[in-house]
This record gives structure tokens, sequence and C-alpha cells, in this order.
């Protein structure tokens, strides 16, 4: 068990993360930044009380981790305050009904199935293929929000399940988004696997837990991380191939904590090392495609630069595949692109204000393609882009290389 | 109470005032002394919202704690008694840069290291440099009368500010000083704004000077077996006649403590000088050369010049990532930012680690030698009460020493909450008294920051 409280008397308090802090920078309030945060959070501890502006409080936080990056004490800022919330109850009823949906196969299906409809009654198709706008404000999405249309067959349901064929045993792990929502992204896998002569098993499967686990519902982020387990059994498979950085960043780095005291936490340990980021496993086999020049901006997930192993290897790829990369000043290279899952939903303004920043800074530089390897990056970029009118294709990195 | 909220919302604006309990906490301490929470914080955006809070405080009689980013180490803006915190983080623009008047107007929450590059942007230099710019703020600066690492040749924050906008007791604006070079009219009331610690009034703009910026800069280090040898070789180089533009010394302990950053730079068991040198391209190289033969005349076991920009890089961010390092090694440390004259260093750096010595302590000093400014640091765990007596012990030594060797308790840090013990050490009564009927004359209804530096 991580002592959390000797974990918070590591913070110095010099500050030094109101130099990063994507949320202190637009509104500059002590209490946005990680410093303030610690301080709220050592406080509740003392007096063994959240109440519901600590939680709202907590919930302002993108657990981004640039405020590791520049802590000379790496004190582990996203993870307390993770905890916290966790402790504090910090899930709404709603938050953690749908991040418990997730988890399970069945009731995915079904909730992306109510979604679709839903959604054609209350939104309106944008002119291109982008997606939806929403027509009405709900209390969690403004109007005008970008939601992508969910397809009406989406990947999963057309694939799963299916056995691996070819020399290796891998299996794909889609998460939710690229699973129900951009069903271009398993066929791009599937054409890039084709090449090296694989198919991928994909079994039946849901959420990793991320979303529950992030914030806070540790029941829920428990069921998903067991239906995982069930759905990719270590020893399977030679290679387990996440679409999505931030679920490979899930299943590397936290499965064995959030499976504490389970039978299952021994098993969670030892699947980490089988999971891959897909381009890190792209790259590691010396696949490239050609991408004969074209200018990209690369929006790399705070996932992949903190936690996944060889989770900056989408960007050697790129290069590596011919196409010229867009370097930005590195306070945006390195920027969030405000999403944090459900930080997008409950502040979506700030939420859109951060990525704002970014997304504004990749236009500039005229770009023929914006490309991420998460899908919740990916649905805030595709929304920013969307909004500022520009007609610039925001992808998911697999469907770029896959051409 | 809550009248009082209300009528602070009034005036910054619903966003604007922060008065939930575990939001106050944030304000509670900066980064060294920990006081209590306030009642409230207010985020002011201009001028007229500071007058009407300073008015609105003065009819409640509710103290007003000016707060920049929160890095000071003595307690200034931290709150000792049921206080209004008045964050200036928000005012954070930089109104103009002329660039041919060689000034800059700015808001006090300006980020230091922010500023300097909006400046040398248009190809200009602030060289006021605390080894906190990156986080801390112009209107904090000034109100501690920060110093740093390029104090040798540049001097302190205090020289390159020209004028201040400064609301004071009754709510008015008042301009002190001027925008030309010379001005000799009234008192300088702009240097007695400066390390006031919020204790005058508030200040709300600055006119800062600026100077072209030096087209090229070269880094040195020299390694000494012996911290006293470093010493004596740091008043050598400020005997000849190059002045370099910063030259911080760093004794073993603290090297060990930034080993992360220095990787395989730096052999083991050595004290370093890190000397900076500014100017033209050719100036440059001549000092760098002359500094190098001075220093290899004087023990120094080796002297390199950095080779290149990354190496000057990863030997500055080691230099600033000391402070917060030394928590590695101890949880807590006495961190005393005593000066003393020039030729009396070497005393300075011996007599402290005699104290340290004699009571038993792990201790690191380093610091902006060049300037007389040391970092001596007493470390030890607060957990073990006879660590913690003696760590409390040798600060006390350290202050008579650095007073017996004509120097001052506190060069860059200021007194605040942390040193006020021992302002009388230092100076006589009837200065404090003086000081006191200053502070009077300025805040007759003692709600600006009170009880702070003096006893």
């Amino acid at each position: 068990m991580t002592d959390w409280a000797a974990e918070l008397r590591r913070c110095v308090r010099c500050g030094a993360c109101r130099e990063v802090c994507p949320v202190f920078d637009l509104t500059r309030l002590e209490t946005d930044v990680a410093r303030g945060r610690l301080a709220r959070i050592e406080q509740c501890d003392q007096m063994d009380r959240f109440v519901t502006a600590d939680r709202d409080a907590l919930s302002r936080c993108l657990q981004c981790g640039r405020c590791v990056e520049v802590c000379q004490s790496n004190v582990r800022v996203p993870d307390i305050v993770r905890d916290a919330k966790a402790r504090s109850g910090g899930a709404t009823a709603i938050e953690s009904s749908v991040a418990g949906a997730l988890g399970d196969p069945a009731r995915l299906r079904r909730l992306t199935k109510r979604a679709r409809v839903f959604l054609a009654w209350l939104a309106r198709a944008t002119p291109d293929d982008a997606g939806l706008r929403l027509r009405f404000a709900l209390p969690y999405f403004k109007a005008g929000r970008y939601v992508p249309r969910i397809p009406r067959r989406s990947y999963l349901a057309r694939v799963a399940p299916r056995a691996a064929a070819g020399q290796e045993r891998v299996a794909l792990f889609l998460g939710c988004g690229a699973g129900h929502l951009f069903d271009g992204v398993g066929d791009a896998i599937d054409a890039i696997l084709t090449t090296m002569q694989l198919v991928a098993a994909v079994p039946e499967q849901a959420c990793c837990g991320l979303p529950a686990w992030g914030m806070g519902a540790d029941r829920e982020a428990r069921i998903a991380a067991a239906n995982w387990l069930e759905a990719f059994v270590p020893g399977d498979y030679d290679a387990i191939l996440c679409a999505c950085a931030s679920c490979a960043a899930h299943l590397q780095r936290n499965l064995p904590e959030v499976l504490a005291g389970d039978r299952r936490a021994d098993q969670a340990a030892r699947i980490a090392d089988n999971v891959h980021d897909f381009f890190a496993w792209l790259r590691k086999r010396n696949w490239r495609a050609d991408l004969g020049g074209q200018r990209i901006a690369v929006h790399l997930p705070c996932h992949a630069r903190h936690d996944v192993r060889d989770g900056e290897a989408l960007i050697p790829l790129l290069i590596e595949s011919g196409a010229t990369v867009i370097e930005l000043p590195d306070a945006l290279d390195q920027a969030c692109c405000g999403m944090g899952g459900a930080f997008g939903v409950r502040h979506a303004e700030l939420s859109r204000a951060i990525g704002e920043k970014k997304v504004q800074a990749m236009l500039r530089e005229r770009p023929d393609v914006i490309v991420t390897s998460c899908t919740g990056c990916l649905l805030q970029l595709r929304d920013l882009v969307e909004r500022s009118g520009a007609r610039v294709r925001v992808c998911h990195a697999a469907e770029l290389l896959a051409g | 109470m809550r009248r009082f909220v209300r009528e602070l919302r009034a005036v910054v604006g619903p966003d604007g005032v922060l008065d939930e309990p575990g939001a106050l906490v944030a304000f509670a301490a900066d980064s060294k002394v920990r006081g209590m929470a306030p009642v409230a914080v207010a985020l002011p955006t201009t001028t007229v919202q500071v007058q009407d809070i300073v008015r609105l405080c003065g009819r409640e009689r509710t103290p007003i704690i000016p707060r920049g980013a929160g890095t000071g180490t003595v307690g200034g803006a931290v709150p000792e008694c049921p206080a209004l915190v008045l964050d200036l983080s928000r005012m954070n623009r930089i109104l103009r840069i002329d660039e041919n008047e060689l000034l800059a107007d700015a808001q006090p929450g300006v980020v230091t290291g922010e500023f300097q590059a909006a400046v040398e942007k248009v190809g200009l230099f602030y060289p006021p440099d605390p080894a906190s710019a990156a986080t801390s703020t112009l209107g904090g600066n000034a109100a501690t009368g920060a110093g740093g690492l390029r104090a040798v040749k540049y001097g302190v924050t205090a020289d390159w500010i020209a004028s201040l906008e400064v609301v004071v007791a009754d709510g008015q604006t008042i301009r002190t000083g001027t925008r030309t070079r010379k001005g000799v009219v009234g008192y300088d009331l702009t240097r007695l704004f400066i390390g006031s610690e919020g204790t005058l009034g508030v200040i709300t703009e600055l006119t800062l000077r600026l100077i072209p910026k030096p087209k090229a800069k070269a880094t040195l280090l020299a390694l000494f077996d012996e911290l006293s040898q470093a010493g004596a070789a740091t008043v050598a180089v400020l005997r000849s006649n190059i002045t370099p533009a910063a030259m911080e010394l760093m004794d073993q302990t603290a090297l060990a403590a930034v080993q992360d950053h220095i990787g395989d730079l730096l052999p083991p068991n050595v004290c370093v000088l890190l000397i900076e040198v500014d100017g033209d391209a050719d100036e440059v190289a001549k000092q760098a050369n002359g500094i190098r033969e001075l220093l290899q005349g004087v023990n120094a076991r080796e002297v390199r010049v950095a080779n290149n920009a990354q190496e000057t890089q990863r030997l500055w961010s080691a230099r600033r990532a000391i402070s917060p390092a030394l928590y590695e090694m101890r949880a807590q440390k006495f961190s005393e930012d005593v000066t003393v004259p020039i030729s009396r260093i070497v005393d300075l750096i011996v007599g402290a680690t005699k104290i340290a010595q004699q009571h038993k302590l792990v201790h690191a000093s380093y610091g902006h030698a060049g300037d007389g400014n040391m970092h001596v640091n007493f470390l030890y765990d607060a957990d073990n009460p006879d660590e913690t007596r003696r760590a409390d012990t040798a600060r006390e030594e350290l202050f008579r020493l650095t007073l017996s060797l004509g120097g001052t308790i506190s060069g860059e840090h200021g007194v605040g909450v942390a040193k006020r013990p021992f302002i009388a050490w230092e100076q006589g009564p009837a200065l404090l008294d003086l000081q006191r009927r200053l502070k009077r004359a300025f805040d007759p209804l003692n709600i600006f920051n009170p009880g702070k530096i003096f006893p």
C-alpha cells in the first residue's frame, strides 16, 4: 500500500508546478495547481472528511502529469489525486454508472446502441463526414459540441470474436473509442497487420477500466479489469496490441494496483509485459509505411508520454516512414489536449480552452493531417478542429499509416 | 464576514474571490513557512479593484496579505492572523515594452521568467534572476527585494526598478520614482517599497529598466578539493579586472543532491565554482580565458569551459535544482541567505562548516559566492527533536558569525516571519523604532501585512 501521507509530505511547495499546469494557466488559481490541491488533500485527510467542494476541486485536475515533469521531488500528483478521488467518492452516480457500463461487453453494446438513437434525435449531421453536432444544450454537453457519428455496426460488432491467424498469435484490444466510435481504426490496424501476414485475434471485449479508475470509481474499475483479464488470458497470445495509448498505459501500469488484494492481481502483473502500444510494437519490428513527405502534426497523449512502455515511438515511426513531423515549441508540444476523460465532460469550457491553445498552434503550422494515438484525445482534437473551421484531417495514427 | 465576502465579490466578480475552506488552505503557506488559512482570497485584475479592496479592508480593519507566486521562504506572504490574501496572479499583463527608452511596464503578477523571455524576444535583457524566476513574479521579487544569480555584475531587483505604482492605505494610488535615468526629487520611496514585504502598500504596477541583450555568454567550471579554496578563488576573481555575470559556488553536499542533473560531468568529492561571463563574442572569449588562467593560478584542480549549450544548460539547471533537492536528504532544512563582505567569504564558509561539525549536522553551502551571499543549509529531521534543537542552535550561531564578519542575516529572502526574532541582532533600537514609525505613517490602520518584519 502506498503511504499517501508520506507522498504528500514530499512536496516542498516550491511552486514549480505553476509553470506548467494547463488548468492553472487559464484560471491562475493556486487551488488549481498541484501544490494547492495537495494542501487540500492533506487537510481532508487530517480531518478524515471530503465534502462536495473537495470532490469538485479534485475533478478540476486533468491528471496529465505535466507537474511531475518539473517536480524536483517527483511527487506523483496524478496518483495522489486519483486516490483522493477514490477515497472521497469523487465520481458522480452518472459517471460511475457509465464507467461501469463501459466495463461490461454486453452493457457496453446496449449503451452504444441507445446513445446512437439518442444522438440521432438530438443532433444534426455536420456538412462533411466529421460527425454530428448537438442541437440542444444538455447538462453535460454544451450546445455545439462535436460528437462522432456512432457507426451502425461498430468494428467490434462486425468482427468480434475472431481468432488469430499467422506466424504469431497477436490479439487486438480496441478500447471503447476504437471499438465503438471510430470504427476505421480497427480496420486500419487489420490492414497494417495484413502486410505482415498476420490476423489479430479480436475476443469479445469491453473497457480496460481507465475512465473508472481515473475518476476514482474503483469498484467499476475492478470489474472492468476482471472482465478484461477474462477476455485476454495471459499466455494465450504472443502480444496484445492496444489501439489506444491510454488503454495501454492503464493495462501496463495500473492493472495490478486496480486488482490489489484480488486473486487476479498476479495475473495482471504477468500480462503487463505482454501488452503493447500498437505503434511501439510496430516500430520494434521495423515496420514502415510510406508517408511521402506529408506534414504531420502529432499530439502525443499524456499517457503515452509518461506511462506507456516506449510510448513516444509513434514520432520516430512517422519520421522513419517519410513524414515531416511538425515541431511545436516545447511547452505546447508537451501540452495536454484538455480532454482528461471525465474532466472534458464536467469542465467542458476549461477543457476546450486548454485544447484550443495546442490545436491553434498546430493549425498555424498548416499540417496536412493531425494524428494522435488515443481515442479520447482524438475526440477532443476533432471537436476543436471542427469548431475552428479548418478543413484539416484529424485521425488516429493507424488510419494514416494504413494509407 | 458573509457581507465582507459579498462586497469583495461585487468588486472583483464572483470567480475572483475564494472563501471555501478547502481552497483557503492553499494560501496558508509559502515554500517554507506554514501559517494559518486566510478568511478569504481575492484575485483582482486591475489597480482600481485593488483600491476598492484596500478601502473595504480599511473599513473592516481586515488585514491584507499581498501574495505573488508563493515562492517566498520567510513567510512574508503567509497569514498569521485572520486576514485577506490578495493574490496578484491575475494581474499578469506586460503593459508595454519601450524599446527606445529601455523601459517596460508590467503588472505585479507577471512571472519573472516570462517577462525575461518577452523582452529577450525584442533583443532586450532584464538581468535580475532569482533562482525561482520561472515561477516567481515581478511583484513578489520587488516586495521581497529579491536577488539572484546575476547580481555580481548586474545587481539585484532593486537596481532595475525605475518606478512603482502602489495602492496605499486610504486606497489612493501613488507613483514613485521617475521614468528618467536620474531623479532626486523627494525621498526615494521606490527603494523603500522594494523589500517592504507588503507592509506599506500594494504594488500594482512596475516600471522596469532594460538593457540590450548581451550577444554571447560562456560558462566556466572550476573544480576544487576544498570549499575554502573555492571561496578564496572567488575573491581572486572579484579583485581582478573581469566581472563575471554570475559566480556560483556549490559544495560536495549540494552537488551530491543534484547528482541526477550532473550525471558524469563531474568527478566525485569536488566543490565547484560555476561562472558565467557575457558580452560581445570576442569579449566573452577574452574574459573566459582570463578567468581560466587566474583560477589555474589559485589551486583549482581543473578549469573547464562548457562545451556546448546542452552542457551549460545542465550545469545551470543543476544549480537551480539544489534547494528543493536537499529535501531528499533530510525532511527539513534551514536555508539561510546570509551575506558577508566579499573579503570574508572564506571565513563564512569555514565558520559554517565548523558550526555544522560541532552540532553534528549535515550541511550544504552553495550560492552566490560572487556577491558574498551564500546559502548555508543545515539539514535536519523534524521528527528527531534532538537534531531539530541542534539545527536551531546552529542557525543562531550562523547568524552571530555572519554579523561578526560585518554581514547581514538576509541578503535576498527578507525577514518575514522566519527571521523576525533576529532582526534586533542586526539593527539597533533607534533604527528599529524609526522603521516602526515609518510603518505607522504609511499604514495607520495597520492593515498591510501586519506583524511582519518587526517583532
